[in-house]
């Protein structure tokens, strides 16, 4: 078993929020450079410039898993994560047409774009992709629990987009590999609101500039940088909070 | 009625100085969700929420929102404000609830 270096949050070129300088490219050249393992993009209902990322990445041996950052229709944001390109491309697909049929403006919220392995840009996004997929928080953890993927609440300590500020508290039942948090030390406050015991917590780059990358790791014990073993890893974490076995 | 009259009528605070205070205003919408403001509110109106972060100057300026009103007197940071001035939205604030803004807001424009 090796300690691989995590960082599953990493916004690209394609988010309009993220820096034009968030190509593949560079992406995978800092996630290098920042000594990671395994990095995963993952862009606003989005997975494309994932595939560059990998494309890129088996030169530098950083392992580079297939994620989007999916908002559901609670406003809430989940990073669901990928081992495969098809997959991840065929729950994409799903999440698109859930999109509603608005336009981004570029010019307030910024461009989308989908940038190859050489930083050419291949297309611009239109739809606005800082928007809600019309699934409910359920129904999307459900679906892509059932496709193989991932799930992880995304910075549930920050006042906005995360499940804790769009419903008050994590519900019972909901089958999440992880809580992400900005910072630890807000752990012991969260606590109270987290019904569902025994998820592990995680700490990624949420980064949207290339200076952000592996700004914030998680490091797990793994065989193979693949969805299994990380999945497998967080249950064998230390515990959130010690189920009440009686 | 324009957003000048309408603050001044209902004595919202204004945060955002004269920005946009001389147009016209046709409507108003309550939502905390960014996405159903997106779905559902109309140009030329004020929006009512208690969200404070930086993307709802996005949603006003994508829906041709005239004023973001902000209820309970809730603090809005100076950052916000200021990008606000910059996007020409106007921000405005009020010590009651979303419910009262509403129903004062909805009021003064029917009878307008």
């Amino acid at each position: 078993m090796k300690i691989f270096k995590c960082d599953l949050h990493i916004h690209s070129t394609l988010s309009p929020c993220a820096s034009l300088e968030m190509s593949p490219k560079n992406i995978v050249i800092n996630a290098q450079k920042a000594g990671l393992d395994i990095i995963a993009i993952t862009d606003h209902n989005m997975v494309e410039n994932g595939f560059y990322a990998h494309e890129l990445a088996k030169e530098t041996g950083t392992a580079v898993l297939f994620g989007m950052e999916l908002q559901t229709r609670e406003e809430i944001h989940l990073l669901i994560i990928f081992d495969n390109y098809e997959t991840a491309s065929s729950f994409h697909r799903r999440i698109y047409d859930l999109l509603p049929e608005v336009e981004n403006d570029p010019s307030y919220f910024g461009d989308q774009v989908v940038v190859d392995c050489d930083d050419n840009i291949v297309r611009f996004e239109k739809k606005l992709l800082l928007n809600s997929a019309q699934i409910s928080l359920n129904d999307a953890v459900f679906l892509a629990k059932q496709m193989g993927a991932l799930v992880i609440s995304s910075h549930i300590d920050s006042p906005n987009f995360s499940i804790i500020s769009q419903l008050g508290y994590v519900p019972e039942g909901l089958p999440l590999d992880a809580l992400e948090v900005r910072k630890r030390e807000n752990i012991p406050h969260l606590l109270p609101f987290i019904m569902n015991k025994g998820i592990p917590f995680v700490t990624f780059s949420d980064a949207h500039y290339i200076d952000d990358i592996g700004k914030r790791i998680t490091a797990l014990p793994l065989n193979e940088p693949n969805v299994e073993e990380i999945a497998k890893a967080l249950k064998a974490m230390e515990k959130t909070v010690p189920s009440n076995d009686g | 009625m324009n957003l000048g009259q309408l603050a001044h009528l209902l004595n919202f605070e204004i945060l955002t100085g004269d920005i946009n205070l001389e147009k016209a205003i046709k409507g108003g919408y309550v939502s905390d969700l960014l996405s159903d403001v997106i779905a559902n509110a109309e140009e030329d109106s004020v929006w009512i929420t208690v969200q404070r972060h930086i993307n709802i100057l996005g949603v006003a300026k994508l829906k041709d929102i005239v004023g973001i009103i902000i209820p309970r007197n809730l603090h809005v940071e100076n950052e916000i404000i200021e990008k606000a001035k910059t996007e020409r939205i106007a921000i405005l604030r009020d010590s009651r609830s979303s419910f009262e803004i509403a129903g004062l807001v909805y009021n003064s424009l029917t009878r307008d």
